[in-house]
């Protein structure tokens, strides 16, 4: 090898060998305390009692979700509550084109029947011969309308009365005697809701030209035990409608003009009326009411502390109220600004909230953790240091399924004004490391 | 020194070969990224790690060669040997390997350490400056424990880093004084930073991870006095001194820590029997007694030899005591070396090349330190 080959070898020898050397493996185990810096990483627990303070609830008389523009109506046959569902479907052509060749209409005659479409999104399968009875209401039912003026109207027969546990064991769904049916939508599993078909008369629900075809109907369920259940509404997207398939005489022969009006108005009632707030924090209920924590986090903690856990501990001022054996959540919202009751909820999804589930019938101390939202406060003074509870559940939707306004269920917790009871924030932190000292 | 060319020029003439030497000096720079060490345990509880002042060619002879070397910043008279502008690196790749209370590790890294130029600036005087590790304080540790919170043990993983240290900038002149002495003055600034992070990560994701990230500033001081003289056309002695301030650390401007920094002085011999072989011997005492809790005074020496001169053979032994210790007495370390040169362009471009073993060992904290040395200087 010639000494200019040789020292060309030597330089790629030497660049390769500083390619392949230049990878760090800096991790060593330590041992402490010998070979570690004298200071630790600290950390401490508190429970802070005296940070929140005013609090308040809202949402009655008005509440945050309301009958009437609940996306599920709630029918309850409870012993703390009777519920019952109304709604009036829009109004159709009288008349139809007897022949397509010609623009003269004829009156369209007595329906040959009158089917009836309905989802049911929660029901409590431990109720078994679950009934839906149907009434008819007056025309004039708006969201004004009162448990106590429609009494009259439910005290009658009802020109329906449908065993959904029978139509439900029937082959297929299907009721070949009353034409009704049932199909189990499981696109959202586990929880499946029951989308009927029901079959009426001319009798059940007579066809009133006078009226443009309007119709109004009341619901109540009943079953072998106290039980609840919920209906999709308008508002939800998937809420009842009916179709009339209406009779017309087409020159001398008799054809089907059908007509599928949906539902223009459609609550719900319910009696004894939702309990007034008091100075206790409410949440859900129906209409569903929040309640509103302001946090004042002492500033050395907000300042100098990395917080690694902050847990919202509530204590139940009475026992939960709904269903026995039924639960609920009760999520705590960062809000995106504080307007007080017209705070708006943060949508941020760094800001994800947090919630805990909550027994009926159960008093045990509610906590939620919050870590999220007082890590955020750290990093950006920005962000309204208020909290926000309130109640949601599950429900079969598509996207979001957790529903606000979806049960009467509530709960009071002990607000700031309930010395030793208060709303606390219990603190995981880390103190500031003192870097620089050896 | 001065280069011998032995054969005639090729078609790689001088240019090109110093462009070749450029061409791996800055992909050398390039694929380093952030340089990041850790020298050494027993600097976490101290200030952290001394650095070695030392080019390539002496750090391959234990550093017997510093008090004589220009390159090397421990005494400023022997700048005079440059002769003319050169500028040098060195790049060092280490790999250590820990044993500590029945746990091992093997640690890698890859710095910059040293560079300088110098050159003669008129009237006999030479003029150089640089920069060189004083102390490193990069580390990483990780420990692992069970914190008791909220009454439930929780596993717990500590990470605590420290990245930068601090470095000696350097401006040093030196003239021969008398017939055969040559004497040498330097100013030292101290500065620097590292990055500071302490991270807790838990087991159970309910807790979430703490980090906390600091930058912390260092400054300081020094002079540094030396000498060189000859006392027969084959022995030379140096002697030198330094003394540095403080070191001051300062975390958002406030300052933090302030800790004393030691005074060194040192002396040297070196021989030259032949044309073709050197020999020299240093020792150096270092007052770090004085720099805090954890800091002992520190004695160390080093033998070595230089064999050839075209594509020289060096060798070293070298022993002595850490500064920094958690417990009793100062760690002792004890290396030994080995290196060869390549001379490129005439002598336009040095390539020095070393291999390093160093044994650290006190408090049931054993090191072996395993470093390949690459220095490049280029003398235009």
């Amino acid at each position: 090898m010639t000494r200019r080959g040789g020292r060309g070898v030597w330089l790629g020898a030497l660049g390769a060998l500083v390619v392949l050397a230049c990878t760090e493996k800096l991790t060593a185990p330590g041992q402490c305390p010998n070979f570690c810096p004298t200071t630790s990483i600290g950390l401490t627990d508190v429970i802070l009692t005296s940070v929140i303070g005013r609090d308040s609830s809202y949402g009655r008389p008005i509440g945050y979700v309301n009958p009437f523009g609940d996306t599920i109506l709630l029918a309850a046959t409870l012993p703390t509550v009777d519920s019952r569902l109304i709604m009036r479907f829009r109004p159709v052509a009288t008349r139809a084109i007897i022949a397509t060749s010609d623009t003269t209409t004829g009156p369209l005659l007595a329906p040959a029947a009158v089917r009836m479409r309905l989802h049911i999104v929660r029901r409590d399968t431990a109720a078994h011969n679950l009934r839906l009875q149907f009434y008819r209401l007056p025309l004039a039912i708006d969201s004004t309308t009162t448990f106590a003026a429609l009494v009259d109207s439910f005290n009658v027969t009802p020109v329906r009365n449908i065993n959904v546990d029978s139509l439900l064991a029937q082959a297929g769904g299907f009721d070949s005697v009353t034409g009704d049916s049932v199909t189990v939508d499981s696109v959202f599993t586990p929880l499946r809701r029951l989308v009927f078909a029901f079959k009426f008369d001319s009798l059940q629900i007579p066809w009133s030209p006078a009226d443009s075809g309007k119709v109004a109907l009341g619901i109540r369920v009943t079953a072998d035990v106290p039980t609840t259940v919920a209906i999709a509404s308008t508002e939800s997207g998937a809420g009842a409608g009916i179709t009339w398939e209406s009779r017309l005489d087409s020159a001398g022969t008799f054809v089907i003009r059908k007509q599928s009006p949906g539902a223009e108005f459609d609550s719900f009632v319910f009696d004894p009326p939702p309990p007034a707030l008091d100075s206790n924090l409410t949440v859900g209920g129906m209409p569903s009411a929040r309640s509103l924590l302001r946090v004042d986090l002492p500033r050395a903690i907000r300042d100098s502390t990395q917080i690694v856990r902050a847990t919202l501990i509530l204590v139940p001022a009475v026992a939960a109220q709904g269903v026995p054996g039924d639960s609920f959540f009760v999520a705590v919202n960062q809000v995106a600004a504080d307007f007080g009751a017209k705070s708006p909820l943060s949508s941020s999804t760094a800001l994800h909230p947090d919630s805990a589930t909550v027994f009926v019938g159960k008093q045990d101390t509610v906590t939620v953790e919050v870590t999220n939202f007082l890590r955020a406060w750290q990093n950006d003074t920005t962000i309204p240091r208020t909290l926000l509870l309130r109640q949601v559940i599950e429900l079969p939707a598509a996207g979001s399924r957790l529903q606000e306004g979806a049960t009467f269920s509530e709960i009071r917790f002990y607000s700031s004004r309930a010395p030793g009871y208060s709303p606390a924030l219990q603190l995981t932190y880390i103190p500031r490391y003192p870097f620089g000292t050896p | 020194m001065t280069a011998r060319r032995t054969s005639a020029p090729g078609p790689l003439s001088a240019s090109r070969r110093g462009g070749t030497v450029a061409l791996v000096a800055m992909l050398a720079c390039c694929v380093a990224g952030p340089a990041r060490a850790q020298d050494s345990q027993f600097g976490i509880k101290g200030l952290g790690t001394p650095g070695r002042m030392e080019g390539v060619r002496v750090r391959s002879t234990a550093g017997a060669f510093a008090p004589f070397d220009p390159i090397s910043a421990l005494a400023d008279a022997a700048l005079s040997d440059v002769g003319r502008l050169t500028a040098w690196t060195l790049s060092s790749t280490s790999y250590r390997h820990v044993s500590l209370g029945g746990a091992d590790a093997t640690l890698r890294t890859t710095r910059f350490p040293q560079m300088g130029l110098s050159g003669p600036i008129g009237h006999g005087i030479m003029l150089g400056g640089g920069f060189a590790t004083y102390l490193d304080r990069s580390y990483q540790l990780a420990t692992q424990d069970t914190v008791l919170v909220r009454g439930v043990p929780q596993p717990v993983t500590d990470l605590l880093s420290s990245d930068g240290g601090v470095v000696d900038l350097r401006v040093a002149a030196s003239a021969r004084a008398w017939g055969r002495l040559w004497l040498g003055l330097g100013l030292h600034l101290l500065t620097g930073s590292t990055r500071l992070r302490a991270v807790r990560e838990f087991t159970n994701t309910t807790y979430s991870t703490a980090a906390q990230t600091e930058d912390v500033n260092y400054d300081g001081a020094g002079i540094s006095a030396s000498a060189i003289g000859l006392l027969g056309p084959t022995l030379r002695v140096a002697a030198f001194a330094r003394s540095d301030s403080r070191l001051r650390a300062r975390l958002a401007g406030a300052e933090i820590a302030r800790n004393d920094l030691p005074v060194t002085v040192g002396g040297a011999v070196g021989w030259q029997p032949g044309s073709a072989t050197r020999v020299a011997a240093t020792v150096v005492y270092q007052s770090w007694g004085d720099a805090g809790q954890y800091a002992h005074n520190t004695t160390n020496w080093a033998v070595g030899a230089e064999l050839g001169n075209q594509v020289p053979l060096r060798l070293g032994a070298r022993g002595g005591r850490m500064p920094f210790s958690p417990a009793g007495a100062a760690p002792r370390e004890w290396g030994a070396s080995v290196g060869t040169g390549l001379r490129l362009a005439g002598g336009r471009g040095l390539i020095d090349m070393g291999l390093e073993h160093l044994q650290r060992r006190a408090v049931g904290l054993t090191e072996r330190v395993w470093s390949f040395l690459l220095g490049i200087t280029v003398r235009p």
